[in-house]
C-alpha cells in the first residue's frame, strides 16, 4: 500500500516527465518536419550529441574547470570580505551611519557594466574574472550579514558576557552562529551571481571558460553548441544548489523539531 | 501576627554577616532627548549568606534594572553593591544570572548548552561534558543531551536554563522571573526543583518576581518595590517551615495570612503603577 503522499508524489514527478517529453518532442519534431529551423534553435538530439563529444573528447574539463575557479574563487573572497564588512559596520554603527548613502549608491551600480572595466584593469585572465564575480557576491553578502548581525538577540550575548565571555567567545560563540541562517541565505543567491559574473565576464573578453564557449560558438553561428553549453552551466547551478541545500539541513539541524 | 511580621530585619544583619549589600543605590535613565527618568531610588538592602530572597513589585517596577545592577551589567548612577565587603565593578564569575527570557542557544544541544559556561571558562571537553551530563540526569532530562532546544517543552527548557548556571557553581543565584510565561503546573513542578535546589545547595537566592504566591512559597524574606522610581516599601520574613512543597506549603494558615497581609500592601502600588500608566 503506498500512503497518500508517495502517491502525491508520484503523481507529480510523471506530470513533470510527461511535460518535458512533450515539450521536447515538439522541438525535436517540429525541427525534424521544418516547421522550425534548427539554425536558430538548434534540436534536443543534437544538443545531446554534442554533450556527448564534448565530455567523450574531454574538451569541455578545462572550461568547465576555469568558470569554477572564476566563481568559486569570487564567491569565498567576495563572501569573506562581505561578511567582515557587514559585521564591523553592525558593530560601529556610527560608521554605518557615514557610509550609507555612498554602500548604497555603489549596491544602486549594476554591477555587470562594470565588466569592461575589470577587463581594462586586470587584464584578460581569470583575475578580472574573480572580480566581476566578487562584487556581486560582496554586496549580497554584505547585506546579509550586516543584517544577521543586528538580528542577534542581545539576551543571548548578555547570558555568554554573565559567563565571562570575551569579544573573541561572544563573537564565535553568539554571533556567528546566530547569523548562518542569514549567511546560508546570502550564500544562496550569491552563488548564481558568482556564476553569472564569471560567465559574464568571459563574454567581455576571454579565450577559455563556458561563457567563452557560448560566445564564441555563437560567433561562428554554432546554436547547438551554444545550447549545450548552456545545458551544462544549468546542470552545474543545480549540483551547486544542492550543495547548498546539504549544507542548509546540516548546519541548521536545530531548526527542524521533531513533531 | 506580630510574631509572624517583622518590619525592616536590617537590624539583624550585622555588615559582615551580609553576603550581598545593596548601598543607597540610584539609577537614573536618560533618553536619547535628554529627559531623565529616576528608576530606582535610594533603594538599600542588605542579604545574608544561604538567604533566599524574593523581590516583588508591580509590573515596570525596575526590578529587573535592580537585578540588573547587582549581577554588573549596569553601572548604578550612584551607590554601590558590595560581595562579601567588596564592591561589584562589572561580571563577576562569583554570581549567576538567569534571565526572564528563553536564552538557551538554539543551535546547541542540551549538552552543549549546558557546558557553555565551562567552555567559556576554558575547561577541557571531556570535563565539560561529564559535569554536564551529571545535571542533565539529575535534573530528570536524561535521553535529551543530544536534544535542540526547539524539540522540548517550556519547563523543560527552564530546567535547561537553571542547571546551565549551576554548571558554574556561582555562590550566588540572581533570577529575573524566570517562571513567568508558564502554565501553573509547569511552574509549580519548577518551584519545587528551585526549593530543593536551595535545601541541597543552600545558595543565596535573589528571586524577582511580580507572583506574590511564587515569593511566599520560595523566600526567606520577601522586598516589596513601589512603582517608579522604584524604592523599597516593606519587607516580610516567611518564617515557613522548611523544607516546603509548593503545593502543600500554600495551603498552610500561616502562608494564607502572609499572603493577605502582604497583598494589602501591595495592593495600593498596584493601583498606583496603573493610575500612572
Amino acid at each position: 500500500m503506498l500512503s497518500a503522499s508517495v502517491k502525491n508524489k508520484v503523481t507529480i514527478y510523471s506530470w513533470r516527465i510527461l511535460i518535458t517529453t512533450v515539450l521536447l518532442s515538439i522541438w525535436e519534431l517540429g525541427v525534424r518536419y521544418k516547421a522550425f529551423d534548427a539554425f536558430y534553435i538548434s534540436q534536443p538530439s543534437e544538443i545531446f550529441n554534442d554533450l556527448i563529444t564534448l565530455f567523450a573528447t574531454g574538451e569541455v574539463f578545462p572550461h568547465i574547470a576555469i568558470t569554477m575557479e572564476e566563481a568559486l574563487l569570487g564567491l569565498v573572497i567576495g563572501t569573506i570580505a562581505g561578511v567582515t564588512v557587514g559585521f564591523v559596520l553592525g558593530k560601529f554603527e556610527p560608521v554605518a551611519k557615514v557610509l550609507d548613502p555612498i554602500i548604497m549608491a555603489l549596491y544602486g551600480i549594476p554591477k555587470l557594466t562594470l565588466g569592461p572595466l575589470f577587463i581594462l584593469w586586470f587584464g584578460m585572465g581569470i583575475k578580472s574574472k574573480v572580480f566581476i564575480a566578487l562584487i556581486s557576491v560582496f554586496f549580497l553578502t554584505f547585506f546579509s550579514a550586516y543584517s544577521g548581525f543586528k538580528n542577534v538577540s542581545p539576551n543571548l550575548i548578555n547570558t555568554v558576557k554573565l559567563m565571562g565571555a570575551t569579544q573573541g567567545q561572544i563573537l564565535r560563540k553568539i554571533i556567528i552562529p546566530s547569523c548562518v541562517p542569514w549567511l546560508l541565505n546570502g550564500l544562496r543567491t550569491s552563488l548564481g551571481a558568482a556564476l553569472l559574473g564569471a560567465i559574464v565576464g568571459e563574454y567581455i573578453a576571454a579565450n577559455s571558460g563556458l561563457g567563452w564557449m557560448v560566445s564564441n560558438a555563437s560567433g561562428m553561428y554554432n546554436t547547438t553548441r551554444v545550447l549545450s553549453t548552456i545545458v551544462i552551466l544549468s546542470a552545474l547551478m543545480a549540483i551547486l544548489n544542492y550543495c547548498v541545500t546539504l549544507l542548509d539541513n546540516r548546519l541548521l539541524k536545530w531548526r527542524v523539531s521533531t513533531e | 501576627m506580630s510574631n509572624i511580621l517583622m518590619l525592616k530585619p536590617l537590624a539583624n544583619l550585622v555588615e559582615k554577616d551580609s553576603k550581598l549589600w545593596v548601598r543607597d543605590l540610584n539609577q537614573v535613565f536618560t533618553a536619547t532627548n535628554g529627559k531623565t527618568t529616576a528608576a530606582i531610588k535610594n533603594v538599600n538592602l542588605q542579604i545574608a549568606d544561604q538567604e533566599f530572597v524574593a523581590i516583588v513589585g508591580p509590573s515596570g517596577c525596575g526590578k529587573s534594572t535592580l537585578l540588573n545592577i547587582l549581577a554588573g551589567l549596569i553601572k548604578p548612577s550612584k551607590g554601590e553593591v558590595l560581595l562579601d565587603g567588596i564592591t561589584i565593578n562589572g561580571i563577576s564569575s562569583r554570581i549567576g544570572y538567569m534571565s526572564q527570557a528563553d536564552s538557551l542557544l538554539p543551535w546547541r544541544t542540551v549538552l552543549d548548552n549546558v557546558a557553555i559556561g565551562l567552555e567559556i571558562k576554558g575547561v577541557p571537553k571531556a570535563e565539560r561534558n561529564s559535569v554536564a551530563r551529571e545535571l542533565i540526569a539529575r535534573t530528570g532530562l536524561k535521553g535529551f543531551e543530544d536534544s535542540y532546544p526547539s524539540e522540548l517543552s517550556g519547563g523543560m527548557r527552564k530546567r535547561v536554563a537553571i542547571i546551565r548556571i549551576l554548571a558554574l557553581d556561582p555562590e550566588i543565584l540572581f533570577m529575573d522571573e524566570p517562571f513567568g510565561a508558564l502554565d501553573v503546573l509547569t511552574k509549580e513542578m519548577l518551584q519545587d526543583d528551585i526549593l530543593k535546589l536551595w535545601q541541597e545547595t543552600k545558595k543565596t537566592i535573589v528571586f524577582v518576581t511580580h507572583d506574590l504566591t511564587e515569593a511566599i512559597t520560595l523566600a526567606d524574606r520577601v522586598v516589596l518595590m513601589t512603582s517608579r522610581p522604584s524604592t523599597i516599601k516593606s519587607e516580610y520574613n516567611i518564617p515557613l517551615e522548611r523544607p516546603r512543597s509548593a503545593l502543600e506549603t500554600r495551603f498552610d494558615p500561616q502562608f494564607v495570612e502572609l499572603q493577605k497581609l502582604i497583598w494589602n500592601d501591595l495592593r495600593t502600588e498596584v493601583i498606583m503603577a496603573k493610575g500612572g500608566e
